[in-house]
């Protein structure tokens, strides 16, 4: 698996109110990586995760996913792409309300029409440490145990990366740490690729490849 | 859970206000359009019913037809309830305006005529020089004559296309049965009196013994060409067709001859009326799912958003909108349905209560309420329309917010929804009242959804303004008035009512409203042709 992100520009608005978010972005994720990109308020880290990720379609450029342009297909097509290939972690956690935690983790599998894999579904509860919040609402968890939830949800389908959106950004430091650790483990566990997007630099260093992005120029700040 | 589908029937669980209102709506859109289905199912049956037994079960009449043609009729299969009589003679009732028509009914003739064949006492004839005669006719045969006393009647028969002189005779009958009388009788000027089977060829020259034949054709679609191309084979002159049109009217068969008849005036109004309120009430129910169910999704547009991160498609978004409403419609349709099928009844008759019972054909409201009781108004068709009407206006309410949804940008999951404005006008002025101002711009913002506010509250008025109009047009005697038959009937059979009469009854400043009937009335001029003159049956409101 590898991801090439050639050239990508992403502009908002016309003439007088044009935004240029992403300014000619490029960058290659390989297999495994553990990579932060880093960057103030409106610096672009959010349009790019999306670019990336496939919410959200580039003015110009490509993504590239294992030879295979993610932007170009139809709905159906991106759709999938997201529900198998991809995980999401969100910094408002988004979990669906109505739903359990069970069945929020379970949801990207219904999704896909696919059969529950039980066994992975306890493994992985009970590596989030979840094993007795299953049948609670996402209002009756805490913050750092929805996000979990939440990880446990980007993980269910099995993906090759996972992409996270300031994962602590909502959580007190204890939980924010908590949950860098458990996100750190299963990365290394489950050797899967990691993108995170983090203005916390004590986040930022845990990374493999750091990258910093300020007004849409998105630099890559040391490769260990 | 085993679906994702389960998040529709979650999400309703989590909000129950939008649950009910939606509910309810689509309880009373459902009530609805089953009360009214339903009613429009029972007037149209009413009207069927009504016209076959009023004017006789049958679609057109050959008249003047000899044994053969009769029988060539009989056994022709485009052809069903064939059934032919004999006319042995006519009456004059004294002084009166009324005719007697005395005919031989071959067979299960009579039962196309329920009118005719309610037997109030005694028996139908069974051999020849029995009779049954009208109860309203019996005052001019004699007094206190009942069933077993001889009658003698003074009887001419002539035929129609006059190559003969009218032929008179005298016989005698017994009294074997009295019919109910119906007030038709008196709104024609003709009377039914039925004879045994035999009398005719017993008392008529062969060369007056002539048979018409009622019957229906098996294809409604073919009624015109098939009577034609019938007359043609067995040799009758147009002018000895006659077409039941109250029936062929109330079945909407179309014929040559058709033309406006202000016998259905009640059944078009009602229908006009239930389908109007009807429209209104689904128009208004509509815009009720619309705006519910558009704020409802709107709420929670970041879940579909978070739907959309993690993989779903637009499709299935699309589905878990309309699945919410259409669980909702699932709850709602049968219950309506029950109270509407329940309430058909009531609902037409407190409806057609107000109106002149004639106007349905119907001698009294209590006759007419009877009559929609009779009714059997189980047409499953009818609920399966109804049910399709409030699914399709349901969906179509729905449509929107499920497109809203699942078009929604996956990003909005993460960053929420951005808020775009369109506003006009951005030079700084005085605020007065930042209250107003502020209101004022929030409407200007969604300017649909406003539209579609302002657009829900004119239905609902509307709704409310047509069924009060529509009430209020029932109880206007007045304009019940209008639309009854009239105050005062003048008939002349024999020679019609001449146009310039009809002007000068017209200008009578005591003369409301006068509307005319059309009959047939055949003349015979020099060279003995027959011409076929319209005749005129005045109606007049003082």
């Amino acid at each position: 698996m590898e991801i090439q992100v050639n050239d990508i520009s992403k502009i908002y608005g016309t003439n007088e109110s044009q935004v240029i978010a992403l300014n000619h972005v490029s960058m290659t994720i390989f297999e495994s990586d553990f990579i932060s990109i880093m960057g103030p308020s409106g610096s672009g880290k959010s349009t790019l995760l999306h670019i990336i990720s496939g919410l959200d379609k580039p003015s110009s450029g490509n993504v590239i996913y294992s030879s295979t342009d993610i932007h170009n297909g139809n709905d159906k097509k991106l759709s999938a792409f997201r529900r198998q290939r991809i995980g999401f972690i969100f910094q408002q956690f988004n979990l669906l309300p109505v739903l359990t935690a069970r069945e929020n983790i379970i949801m990207p599998l219904l999704l896909d029409k696919k059969k529950i894999d039980e066994p992975y579904l306890q493994e992985l509860s009970s590596f989030l440490g979840l094993e007795n919040r299953l049948s609670h609402l996402p209002h009756e968890l805490s913050g750092g145990q929805q996000q979990r939830v939440a990880i446990a949800r980007a993980l269910i389908a099995k993906p090759d990366i996972i992409f996270a959106d300031e994962p602590t950004g909502n959580l007190d430091s204890k939980s924010g740490s908590e949950v860098m650790k458990m996100l750190c483990n299963i990365r290394e566990k489950m050797n899967k690729t990691l993108v995170i997007i983090t203005h916390d630099p004590r986040i930022a260093e845990m990374a493999d490849r750091r990258f910093t992005i300020i007004d849409g120029e998105l630099a890559e700040v040391s490769a260990q | 859970m085993k679906s994702y589908l389960s998040f529709a029937f979650k999400e309703l669980q989590a909000q129950k206000v939008m649950a009910s209102l939606i509910l309810i709506a689509a309880i009373l859109s459902s009530i609805m359009t089953t009360a009214i289905g339903q009613s429009l199912g029972i007037l149209q049956t009413m009207r069927t019913e009504q016209a076959a037994s009023l004017n006789g079960d049958r679609y057109a009449t050959f008249h003047q037809m000899t044994e053969e043609q009769m029988l060539q009729l009989k056994n022709d299969n485009r052809l069903y309830d064939v059934g032919s009589l004999i006319n042995v003679g006519y009456v004059k009732l004294g002084s009166s305006s009324l005719t007697l028509y005395a005919r031989e009914y071959l067979d299960n003739a009579l039962d196309a005529y329920p009118a005719i064949n309610k037997v109030k006492k005694g028996r139908l004839p069974t051999s020849p020089f029995e009779i049954a005669l009208p109860e309203n006719a019996l005052q001019y045969l004699g007094e206190d004559i009942d069933i077993g006393d001889t009658v003698e009647l003074q009887e001419e028969i002539s035929l129609m296309n006059g190559t003969l002189p009218p032929y008179s005779f005298s016989a005698e009958f017994v009294i074997c049965g009295i019919l109910e009388s119906n007030y038709i009788g008196y709104s024609t000027g003709s009377l039914d009196a039925v004879l045994g089977e035999g009398t005719a060829s017993a008392l008529l020259p062969e060369d007056y013994l002539l048979y018409s034949t009622d019957f229906k054709t098996k294809d409604t679609a073919q009624f015109q060409n098939i009577i034609d191309k019938l007359a043609n084979e067995i040799g009758l002159e147009k002018s000895n067709i006659q077409y039941n049109w109250v029936l062929l009217d109330a079945l909407g068969i179309s014929y040559e001859e058709a033309g406006t008849s202000d016998m259905d005036t009640g059944f078009s109004f009602m229908t006009f009326a239930c389908i109007m309120v009807g429209t209104l009430v689904l128009f208004a129910a509509g815009l009720v799912i619309y705006n519910i169910l558009k704020i409802a999704v709107t709420k929670r547009i970041k879940e579909y958003g978070t739907l959309r991160a993690i993989g779903s498609t637009r499709g299935q978004i699309y589905r878990v909108v309309s699945l919410q409403l259409l669980i909702l419609c699932g709850m709602g349709i049968p219950i309506g349905l029950l109270i509407g099928a329940l309430s058909a009844k009531a609902f037409l008759i407190a409806a057609t209560g107000i109106l002149n019972p004639d106007l349905f054909m119907a001698n009294s409201t209590t006759e007419l309420n009877t009559m929609i009781g009779n009714i059997s108004s189980n047409n499953i068709r009818i609920y399966i329309v109804s049910v399709a009407i409030t699914l399709l206006f349901a969906m179509l309410a729905a449509f929107p917010a499920a497109r809203y949804a699942s078009h929604v940008s996956p990003t909005v999951a993460m960053s929420g929804q951005r808020v775009k404005i369109k506003r006009r006008g951005r030079k700084a002025k005085t605020i007065h009242s930042f209250e107003a101002y502020y209101a004022r711009l929030n409407l200007k913002r969604g300017r649909s959804r406003t539209a579609i506010t302002i657009l829900s509250l004119v239905m609902s008025i509307t709704v409310f303004v047509s069924l009060q109009s529509f009430t209020s047009l029932l109880d206007t005697s007045s304009d019940v008035q209008d639309m009854s038959l009239g105050d005062y009937l003048v008939t002349n059979e024999t020679v019609g009512i001449a146009p310039e009469s009809i002007d000068k009854i017209r200008e009578n400043e005591m003369i409301e409203d006068l509307s005319t009937t059309k009959l047939s009335v055949y003349t015979q001029d020099k060279n003995l042709i027959l011409n076929c003159n319209r005749g005129n049956h005045s109606k007049l409101q003082a």
